[in-house]
This record gives C-alpha cells, sequence and structure tokens, in this order.
C-alpha cells in the first residue's frame, strides 16, 4: 500500500499540465528509439542516465498544482475535497516514509514506468478535465492530436516549462557520457545516471520481460519507459507518413451542387425570415394528432419505418453464404429438413486403373477387352479401358471429358435432395375388420332345388310357416303351391288376372292364402299340410262371411260352391287394381295399395269384420306398406301409460321418397319418417325384433335404418347394379337378402345386437346368381323370401323360376 | 417284378410291400415284394393274378382286385399315396386286398305315372309310392306291373313290406295305412289305417322283429305303432272323417307311443336294434331313441337338415343324407372324436335318399337331386365307386334289396333298377 499509493498520487498530480513541445519531444525521442528498437539495434548504455530524485521532487511540485487544478477546473467540489483529503494522507505518507523514499525511487527505476496510453485511459476522469483546460490550444493547432495527446510528461512537469527534471537544455546527451550524472534539476543538484544493468542481465530481461521489444529509455532522465500501444501506433503512423491523430485526414467531398435533378431544388436566395418561424398550420395539425394519439384515435404504427429504414433493411438481406448454419436458430421444420437432406453425390475417387500408367494387373487381356466391348454400358465394370503411356506427357486429352461432366451434372441434377418420410398404408388395413364370411355360417350358397312350371312372370312367393310348402304367384294368372323340399307342384289355382302378391296368413291356425290379382283379393284354402288346421279355417271363414258384404271402398264375396271346390274362400273386391298387399302379423288385418304410382291409396282391411277403411286420405305414392308389432319399451310406456297393450303396434308406409311410421293407436301424427335419400323407394323389411328397417329403392341402393339411433341410415349398401326389387329379413337367422333386377340375391350377415351400445354388424356374405335375364320386360328376380326356418333362401324370377338356394 | 429287378433302380424310387387277402380263395405267398413308387392298383391287380395264376392248379380266370393300405382303397400310386399319408417307405406296407365289387349292370326302367317317391323291395318284388298317390308292386324278374293302388287321397311318402303279401304306407295325408295282397295277387285290401300325425308322414321303419313299425312326420313327431292285429286297439275315429268310408271305421289305429322332440320336422327314421330308433330331422339333429324308456338317449347335431339316413346292421354305423352335398357316416356307438366319421363328398346336389347295402357291410349307395346314383365303399370316401346315370330328374328314393338290385326313383317318374353282382 505504502509503495503504490505515492505514485498514484503524483501521477494525479502531474496530470493537469500539457505542453506541445513537451509532447512533441517525447514522442520524437521515443519514436527515435523505437526505431532503432525496431531495426534491432540495441539501446545504447550511454544512454542509461536516470533521475533518481525525480518523483518527490514531482511530488511535493505537484501538491501545489493539484489545489490549483482543483479550483481552476470545473470538476465538482466533492471530487476536489476528495482529492484534497487524498493529498493530505499523501503528504502525512511521505513525511512518515521520507527515509524510504530512495528505495521506493530505485524500485521505481527498476520497473518500467507504465506506458502513457495506458495511464490515460485509466484515468477518463482526468483526462476530460485535462481537455477542458487545453481545450482551447488543443482544438485551434492540433484537434485530433490533442484528444489522443501523451499525458505522460503531466506526470513529469505540470508547469508550461520545458522539462524541469533536467535542467541541461537542449544539449547532446553525449557531453555526459564520461560523467556519472547526466545532467541538474531544478535545484541545481546532479541528476545521477541510473545503475545500468550488465549484458547478461539484459539479456536475461530481453528474454523474461515480454515488454522488453518496446522498452525505450528516456534520454534526459535515462530511465526506461515502455511504450503503450497507442504509442507505437503513433510510431508506426509516423513512420509511415502518416498523420498521428485518430481523424481522417480527406474526409469524402460532399458536393451539394450535382447534376441530378433534385426534388427541392437549392437555390442561393437567403431563407426567408418566415421560414425560421415555427409554422402555426404545422403546429395545429400535429396538435390535432397528437390530441388524436392521447385519445386512442389512431394507433401510431409500431414498426413504423422510413423508406430510408427500408432501404437498410433489403441490403442486410445480403449475408454470409458460408457462414455456418448452426449460429441460426432454426425452426423445427428447417431442422427436419436439414435431417432428411441427402448430400451430392460423390464422384468416386480415382483408382490405379486410372492412372496413365497402370500397373499391369489393371491393364485388359485381349479377352477382357473383347468382353468390355461387347457388354453394353451400363453393364461394364469400368467405363474406360486402362492404358499404358510411357510418360504423362504422352497422355491424349481425355475425350469423354463433356460427356463425364454432363453426366456428373445429371448426377447432381437428378439424385434426390431430401429423403422423403413416407407413410406406408397397407390400403388393406383401410378396410374396417369385418368377419369372414366362412366364419358367418350359416348362410345359403347354393341353388339347390328349382321350381318349375309356371309359364310366365313369377312375381311374388311366400313360404308357408311350418316350412314345408311354398306359395308363387305368377303373370301365367295362376298361383301354385310347391313342396319347399322337392320342388313339386301340390296345387295350381288359376286366377282370372296376373297374379302380384301371394301371402301366408301368418296366424299359425289358419290354412289361408291371400292371392291379389287385378281388382281383387282372393283368399284361399290351399288344404296342403296339417288338415285339422285347414278344416278349422274354413269354419272359421264360414263364420265370418255368411253372404256378400259391400262397402265403400270394396266388397267382400263369399265363394260359391264351385269356387270352393277349386280352393277360393273369401274374394275382395276393389274399384281398381290391387297393386299390393301385406298382413298384419296377427292375419287378421291386411292392407292393400289400390291403384298404381300417384294414385296409389292404402287400404287396412278387417278380415273378421269384413271392414275396410282408408286411414290417410292424402298421402301420396304408397309403394309398400309393412305392418309390425314389438314389445313395448319403457319409454313407449312413458309416452302413453294408459296403453295397457303389451305391443306397440305400428304401420310402415312407404312413400316415393320417404318411410313413415305411424303408431297404429295415433294415425294422425308420423311418429317417425325414415329419409333413406333416394328417388323410389321399393321395397322394405323390417327386422324380426323391430328396430331395424331395411329400405330397398330402384336407385340400387340398399339402406339400413337404426329406428333407436336416426332417420338417416345406418348404412346404406350400393351391391346391386340395377334397381333393388325385395329386401327381406330371416325370422331366425341373422341374416337379410336383396335381390335386384341386376339378377342376383344378396345375402348378408346383420346381426342386430341386444346391447344398445353395440351398433349391427352387417356382412354381405354371398352373391346368388343363377335367374336369367327376362329381355321383354327387363326384369330378372322380382321377389326373395327366407325360409322361416333353415337359412335357406328362395327367390322368384322373370325367367318364370322358384330357386331354392341353401 | 421280383426282388432282382427291384434292386437294379435306385432304392428311393422303391416301396417294400407284402400282400395279403381275407379270402383264402385268392391267398398268395406271404412274402415282401418291392414294387416301384407309380404302381397302381391295375399294375398291383396284374401282380396279384400273375402270382395266383402261377400258383393256380388249372387255368386261372383274372380278377379284379381293389387294394386297401390301412383301410383305405387305393385310388392313386402307392408312392402318391404313402407321401399323402406320410407313412414312412422305409418299412414294409402291408396291402390287402379285396375282389372288387363288380360295377352294376343297368337292369331296366318302370316307368310311373308321376314322380317316384318311395321305394322297398322284398325278394322279387318292388314296392313303389308315387305323388300321384297310388302304391304299385312291380315284378323285378320281368319288370311287370304286378298290381297298382290308389292308396291314399295325397302323395305317398314311405312303402316297406311287412310281410311278402301286406306293406306298408305312409302318406301325405297324414295316415300310414297297412295293405294285403290278396290272393289272386290282384287286388289290394287295407287291414289298418294308423291315424295319429298332424302333419304329412315323411317316413316309415320296420322294426327287426316285424311287429312294429315307426313313422315320423312334418309334425316334428315319431310315433310307434303295432303291427299285431289287436282289436282293443281299434278306436272310434278322430274328427276329420272326409278321408275314410264307412268301412274303414273300425281298421284306425292309434300310436303305440308319441314321441316328440324334434323342433322340427322329422324327415327320416330307422330301427337300430330291437328298442332303438334313429331319427334325422329338420333341425339339423339326428336322434336316437330308446323305444322301451321313451326318450331320447343320445343326440348328433349337424349343421343341415337331414333328408334321409340308413343303419346298417352289418357294420352298426348310419350314413344320412343332408340339405347338402355330402353323405355323412355316424357311429351312434362311438363316443371319441368327432361326431361325423368320414364325409363323402361327390355329389353335386342334395343327397336325397341314401341305403346301405344288406349285405357287404363297406357298400351303400346314394340317390341325388343331381340326377346320378352312385356306389360307395365306405373305406373309400374320396371318390364313389360307380355312378349310375340315368335319371332325366331328382332322384328322390332308392334302395339296394336283398336281391342285389339298385333301385332309385325320381322325378322323372322312373323307377330305375340296376343288378349288383354279390360280392
Amino acid at each position: 500500500m505504502a509503495t503504490s499509493r505515492p505514485s498514484k498520487a503524483s501521477k494525479r498530480r502531474r496530470q493537469p499540465s500539457s505542453d506541445q513541445q513537451r509532447k512533441a519531444d517525447i514522442v520524437d525521442d521515443a519514436a527515435d528509439n523505437l526505431v532503432s528498437l525496431f531495426v534491432d539495434h540495441p539501446a545504447s548504455d550511454e544512454e542509461n542516465n536516470g533521475d533518481q530524485e525525480e518523483s518527490p521532487i514531482d511530488g511535493e511540485d505537484g501538491g501545489g498544482h493539484e489545489d490549483e487544478n482543483a479550483t481552476g477546473s470545473d470538476a465538482s467540489d466533492e471530487s476536489s475535497e476528495y482529492s484534497d483529503d487524498d493529498d493530505e494522507d499523501e503528504d502525512e505518507v511521505e513525511e512518515e516514509g521520507s527515509d524510504n523514499e530512495d528505495e521506493d525511487e530505485e524500485e521505481k527505476a527498476d520497473e518500467p514506468v507504465v506506458g502513457i496510453g495506458e495511464e490515460m485511459a485509466s484515468k477518463p476522469a482526468n483526462d476530460s478535465a485535462l481537455a477542458k483546460e487545453n481545450g482551447e490550444l488543443a482544438s485551434s493547432s492540433m484537434p485530433s492530436y490533442a484528444v489522443a495527446a501523451d499525458p505522460k510528461e503531466y506526470d513529469f512537469d505540470s508547469s508550461d516549462e520545458e522539462d524541469v527534471r533536467n535542467t541541461v537544455g537542449n544539449v547532446p546527451m553525449e557531453w555526459y557520457n564520461d560523467y556519472p550524472h547526466i545532467g541538474y534539476d531544478w535545484q541545481g543538484e546532479k541528476i545521477i545516471k541510473p545503475a545500468t544493468a550488465n549484458e547478461i542481465d539484459k539479456f536475461l530481461k530481453r528474454m523474461d520481460d515480454p515488454n522488453f521489444w518496446k522498452t525505450v529509455k528516456d534520454k534526459l532522465t535515462g530511465q526506461d519507459v515502455v511504450l503503450s500501444d497507442q504509442d507505437l501506433e503513433i510510431i508506426q503512423k509516423l513512420q509511415l507518413g502518416k498523420l498521428t491523430g485518430s481523424g481522417e485526414a480527406y474526409e469524402p467531398f460532399e458536393d451539394i451542387f450535382s447534376h441530378e435533378v433534385m426534388d427541392t431544388p437549392l437555390s442561393s436566395r437567403a431563407p426567408s425570415k418566415r421560414s425560421f418561424l415555427p409554422s402555426l398550420l404545422e403546429k395545429d395539425k400535429v396538435s390535432k394528432l397528437v390530441y388524436a394519439i392521447k385519445m386512442g384515435l389512431i394507433k401510431p404504427a409500431r414498426d413504423w419505418k422510413t423508406p430510408t429504414d427500408e432501404a437498410e433493411e433489403k441490403e442486410e438481406q445480403f449475408y454470409a453464404i458460408w457462414t455456418p448454419e448452426e449460429s441460426i436458430e432454426d425452426s423445427k421444420s428447417a431442422r427436419a429438413r436439414k435431417r432428411n437432406a441427402i448430400s451430392a453425390p460423390k464422384i468416386a475417387l480415382p483408382g490405379h486403373a486410372e492412372s496413365y500408367n497402370p500397373p499391369a494387373e489393371y491393364l485388359m487381356t485381349e479377352k477382357e477387352k473383347q468382353r468390355w466391348r461387347a457388354e453394353d454400358r451400363e453393364d461394364r465394370r469400368l467405363d474406360f479401358m486402362p492404358r499404358q503411356y510411357k510418360s504423362l506427357r504422352l497422355l491424349p486429352a481425355w475425350n469423354r471429358f463433356i460427356k463425364d461432366r454432363f453426366e456428373r451434372c445429371l448426377d447432381l441434377y437428378l439424385c434426390p435432395r431430401q429423403r422423403k418420410m413416407k407413410v406406408n398404408v397397407d390400403p388393406e388395413d383401410l378396410i374396417p375388420k369385418l368377419p369372414k364370411p366362412k366364419d358367418l355360417q350359416p348362410f345359403p350358397t347354393t341353388e339347390a332345388v328349382r321350381y318349375l312350371g309356371h309359364s310366365d312372370i313369377v312375381r311374388s312367393i311366400s313360404v308357408h310357416q311350418d316350412g314345408q310348402f311354398l306359395a308363387s304367384g305368377s303373370d301365367d294368372c295362376s298361383a301354385r303351391i310347391w313342396e319347399v323340399s322337392t320342388g313339386r307342384c301340390y296345387k295350381t289355382f288359376v286366377m282370372p288376372d296376373p297374379v302380384v302378391y301371394v301371402g301366408w296368413c301368418p296366424k299359425r291356425d289358419l290354412m289361408l292364402l291371400a292371392v291379389a290379382a287385378g281388382s281383387s283379393v282372393y283368399f284361399l284354402n290351399p288344404e296342403v299340410g296339417n288338415k285339422l288346421v285347414s278344416s278349422n279355417t274354413d269354419h272359421l271363414l264360414d263364420k265370418v262371411i255368411s253372404s256378400d258384404v259391400t262397402n265403400a271402398i270394396t266388397s267382400f264375396h263369399k265363394a260359391s260352391p264351385e269356387e270352393r271346390k277349386q280352393g277360393f274362400r273369401i274374394t275382395v273386391r276393389h274399384s281398381k287394381k290391387v297393386a299390393n298387399l301385406t298382413w298384419h302379423p296377427k292375419g287378421d288385418f291386411f292392407a292393400t295399395i289400390m291403384g298404381e304410382g300417384p294414385a296409389g291409396m292404402l287400404i287396412v282391411h278387417q278380415l273378421s269384420k269384413l271392414t275396410s277403411d282408408v286411414p290417410w286420405k292424402k298421402l301420396g305414392t304408397v309403394t309398400k306398406v309393412l305392418f309390425h308389432d314389438y314389445v313395448k319399451t319403457e319409454k313407449d310406456e312413458e309416452e302413453d301409460p294408459a296403453d295397457k297393450d303389451p305391443y306397440k303396434r305400428v304401420i310402415l308406409v312407404a312413400l316415393q321418397r320417404e318411410v313413415r311410421i305411424y303408431n297404429l293407436k295415433k294415425l294422425d301424427t308420423v311418429s317417425k319418417k325414415l329419409e333413406p335419400n333416394c328417388n323410389y323407394v321399393s321395397c322394405m323389411a323390417i327386422h324380426p325384433k323391430g328396430d331395424n328397417v331395411l329400405v330397398g329403392s330402384y336407385d340400387r341402393r340398399v339402406s339400413w335404418f337404426d329406428l333407436d339411433s336416426s332417420n338417416k341410415p345406418y348404412q346404406t349398401m350400393r351391391h346391386h347394379s340395377r334397381g333393388v326389387r325385395q329386401v327381406t329379413f330371416h325370422k331366425k337367422y341373422p341374416l337379410f337378402a336383396s335381390c335386384s333386377d341386376d339378377g342376383s340375391v344378396i345375402v348378408s350377415h346383420g346381426m342386430v345386437y341386444n346391447d344398445l351400445n353395440q351398433f349391427p354388424l352387417i356382412v354381405p356374405v354371398k352373391e346368388l346368381k343363377g335367374h336369367a335375364h327376362n329381355v321383354e320386360s327387363g326384369l330378372n328376380v322380382l321377389d326373395v323370401q327366407f325360409h322361416p326356418t333353415q337359412p335357406w333362401v328362395f327367390s322368384a324370377g322373370a325367367d318364370r323360376t322358384v330357386r331354392l338356394y341353401v | 417284378m421280383d426282388e432282382g429287378e427291384g434292386t437294379m433302380e435306385p432304392q428311393d424310387s422303391y416301396l417294400q410291400i407284402r400282400l395279403h387277402t381275407k379270402s383264402p380263395r385268392f391267398a398268395v405267398t406271404d412274402i415282401p415284394y418291392s414294387i416301384p413308387t407309380t404302381t397302381a392298383s391295375s399294375d398291383l391287380n396284374l401282380l396279384v393274378n400273375q402270382l395266383l395264376g402261377e400258383s393256380a392248379v388249372e387255368n386261372w380266370i383274372p380278377v379284379d382286385f381293389d387294394f386297401l393300405i390301412n383301410g383305405d382303397i387305393l385310388l392313386t400310386s402307392v408312392g402318391e399315396y404313402v407321401q399323402q399319408q406320410q407313412i414312412s417307405s422305409e418299412n414294409v406296407i402291408s396291402i390287402e386286398y379285396i375282389e372288387r365289387a363288380p360295377a352294376p349292370e343297368p337292369d331296366r326302367s318302370l316307368e310311373h305315372r308321376d314322380w317316384v317317391s318311395a321305394v322297398h323291395s322284398f325278394d322279387d318284388y318292388i314296392l313303389t309310392g308315387a305323388y300321384d298317390n297310388s302304391v304299385r308292386v312291380w315284378n323285378s324278374r320281368d319288370g311287370q306291373l304286378v298290381l297298382s293302388h290308389a292308396a291314399h287321397t295325397a302323395p305317398i311318402k314311405g312303402v316297406c313290406w311287412t310281410t311278402s303279401s301286406s306293406f306298408l304306407t305312409a302318406s301325405h295325408d297324414q295316415t300310414v295305412a297297412l295293405w294285403n295282397i290278396d290272393e289272386g295277387g290282384k287286388n289290394v285290401s287295407p287291414r289298418a289305417f294308423f291315424r295319429g300325425h298332424a302333419n304329412s308322414v315323411d317316413a316309415l321303419s320296420l322294426s327287426p322283429d316285424r311287429k312294429k313299425f315307426c313313422s315320423v312326420s312334418w309334425d316334428k313327431t315319431l310315433k310307434i305303432w303295432s303291427l299285431e292285429d289287436d282289436a282293443t286297439e281299434e278306436i272310434a275315429a278322430p274328427a276329420d272323417k272326409k278321408f275314410k268310408g264307412e268301412n274303414r271305421k273300425n281298421l284306425t289305429k292309434t300310436p303305440e307311443m308319441t314321441l316328440p322332440g324334434h323342433k322340427e320336422a322329422v324327415s327320416c327314421c330307422a330301427w337300430t336294434g330291437k328298442t332303438e330308433i334313429i331319427t334325422g330331422s329338420w333341425d339339423h339333429s339326428i336322434r336316437i331313441w330308446d323305444v322301451e324308456l321313451g326318450g331320447v338317449s343320445r343326440q348328433l347335431d349337424s349343421s343341415k337338415a337331414f333328408t334321409s339316413l340308413s343303419y346298417s346292421s352289418l357294420n352298426r354305423t348310419v350314413i344320412s343324407g343332408s340339405s347338402d352335398r355330402l353323405i355323412r357316416l355316424y357311429d351312434p356307438r362311438s363316443h371319441e372324436g368327432s361326431v361325423v366319421k368320414l364325409g363323402f363328398l361327390s355329389h353335386s346336389g342334395w343327397v336325397s335318399s341314401v341305403a346301405w347295402s344288406p349285405n357287404n357291410d363297406h357298400l351303400f349307395i346314394s340317390g341325388s337331386y343331381d340326377k346320378v346314383m352312385k356306389m360307395w365303399d365306405a373305406r373309400s370316401p374320396k371318390a364313389p365307386l360307380y355312378d349310375m346315370a340315368g335319371h332325366s330328374d331328382k332322384i328322390l328314393c332308392c334302395s339296394w334289396s336283398d336281391r342285389n338290385l339298385l333301385l332309385s326313383g325320381g322325378a322323372d317318374s322312373a323307377l330305375k333298377v340296376f343288378s349288383a353282382a354279390r360280392v
């Protein structure tokens, strides 16, 4: 502490004084020394004259200066006070350490004085003070120099005089070579030369001290001075003949007048006085804008840029393409792109075969040459033939150079740049997992029995509940009863008109067949099967109808004894052609559609009471009707708690484009409306459980409706290539079938689960083909019905046959 | 054809066989032979005939043999068979040879007025039932129609001789009738009407002791009737009087036992023992009934409706025809392994009728809706022995008479008779 503080204080004390002359001298000397140093001229021993008493002298002297400086400068009081305190301390220290002063000085002499520039850099505050003090002088004569002026001299002297450490003046110092001193200080005392180091010490110093090369000797004091980087720079500039200041010597000339036409002309006319006054108009405008901004009426653009800014930004778009890209923060996609990038293919390195003088084993034999020539270019292992030349200079020009270059370019151009991440999706996986048809057996697969006998298109078939007999109705004006197992025609009933519909009465204890032909519905007792049932049926019918009954729409006629022999029992005459008929599952009610197309009228009949009723007067085109009873759900009971009937009785009416479901108790309101999204509904069937409905249409679609879920189809099947004629459910097996004019019967697995959360499983399992196309009518398969107990399906075709598939 | 020849060729294409037979008439010395793997049964036939010819005292008349390896008739070459069955070719293969059943000869065609639905023969007389409600008796020797009788009011579904002069008919009109042929052999008189079925009677079968018979019907029941002439059985007629004359009133008989249980129509039945009946039904099951206990003793389930079955008292197995192309062989006594012991697949339509040979425990015939009757050997399930074509429509019934006549009636209103030589 004691050793370092005086030096610090002394430095401060010496600062506030500048002399141009002094500066120049110092620099000149330093430059001389440096030059000699750079040319590797060893520093002369003679010049090593030291001034050991220099510091204490300066110190005492500096104290007064400091005060002056403090008062003279505009530095704050606080700082001056501080400096005063500092001085007092210093004085004390100096007084105390007066005995040690010599030693201190010696140490200092040994240690090279720290560089001038560094000193300056460490004391910016003092610097500024100095700049202010010498403001006029510096700015007037050499502004750039003044700023970079070395304050080193102030360490030694604060006065305007010349170097006062050595008062010998500007005399050649060689004169003192023979003396132990180098000159005289301002008190007349001899300045003793500093002890000179011998050659070994110098060498060691040169080796050890990294600053040795820039250490110079002050001729006047004989002390070593280490030049700072700034000093060196100045010296270098001087050597090159440049100005030593930091500023540019020749600034670019800006011409006010140019050949270019300017937006605002410059004129030599003096600006008017008014132009110096602030514009009231602008002020008004600005105040308005300020107000608007304050009130939030307009929002200042966040990144408001002047056109010049933009131009600058544009310029910034240039970037060094060779800088490593790691420095740039990558987006995820950019990183992926980098990861997937494929580097350009490399040219194979040349091998021995490419040599102008390849080893003998690389040269081709005659056989190999022949083979090489015979091979296709693509198949060749080497695309050239290795040749041997005695010397490199005999090597001819490479005749395939252009081609090779071109191919290389092609390689580069055509090589994939990126590894593309492809998702390999097996199309099989996209198909929903359906069980194999094999696992869904039994279902009909092959034709087993053909029922031959009809002489025209078979329009309708119906299987008796017992499964022993099959009824069919045909355009040849007959209805036939067949034995299912053998294909034997048991009975033939001749009708006056082509038969459009046959249907067994669903009641088990009745042997009654309804046949719709022309404008009448005939009820027959075919007298096949159980005789008791047949006779019971006759008894019952005799009770029901004793004489003819005529209604508003229809008339019920009892069969004459002659007709009775033929099997007829009751005839229901309509006013128009009967297009269709449907039994109620109880076998008492049945519905007919009278008339065709838009004139179709739905009539509901009751056989036991011989009544006919038209439930809806205006309904539109009725294409099919279906009755269904199903066990009531809780929801249904909530709706109508008064109704004790365990069944909910519904009637499904297929109109041209929709299927309406009515509750038979409330015929005036539609309880549900199904929209199969087709142009013409041709047929429908209801699942035995009653929750699902199939609707077929002439536009080739079969739609499966889940009545619990939606009015829209749960699934639409477009397996047929022509209009669908009939759809039907199997009563026991989870099967349904559809037939179409394309000649096919498609049997599908349609599993309905008791679990309400599980959707029905629909799998088409078999397409049954066999019916021949009827060219005249364009019809093919017209009706399809399942066997009531076996997984067999019957189809009636326009080829006059009925077929059984098992 | 001896061992010396065999060593000339590479060893792997030869097989060691040993020939044996059960009939002493055709026995050859029991030594192993080495034969090429390509040897077919015709080559083996030559070999056996040559061996027999060498050892025969007189001139040997060649006989056709069938060759059995492990009970299967050899249809391919020996090598292929060994490869298929993965029998080690290192061992000596034991081949049994049997005299081949000779091809049945078409005998004659008996023309009917309508579809022939049932046939049964006894001695020289063939009984047929047809869809024209008539029953006919034919002499099989000269093919003459012995008698014809309109026995029912609906198609006849089953016929059966009870004695040489009386027979049973089952019909769609829900009755079974027992008829007596009068002394002259030209007239038929009813002896009994068995009423009780509520639907068409589809089949009937006579018990082995000929004292009872059973009938099965579309009404899902099996009924057992007595043939004994007990007056006590006769009771008042049931409700429908329409179908019987006054003189038939006292001829009505009621069932001795009614066995309900099938869920669907019962289509075929056969006695398998003194008190055991086997029935096949459209509910996809075969049931074995114990008559004394009056219940089902065993049930064999299938996946198809049965159309016919036949029981052989010689090998005690049942073959069945069903609503598919497959003939199935069941062993009612076996409780192990799969229910169906063998499947015979060659027909292309429903198998409507099957019948075991009454005197050969391996042969049976089958008639099908594909218009062909086939003769099978139970040991060769892959292919039938013979196809007997001739029908122009579905075959509805077939029978193998004890006189080795193969009878088949069909929807072409003809009964085709083939004569098979006794093996």
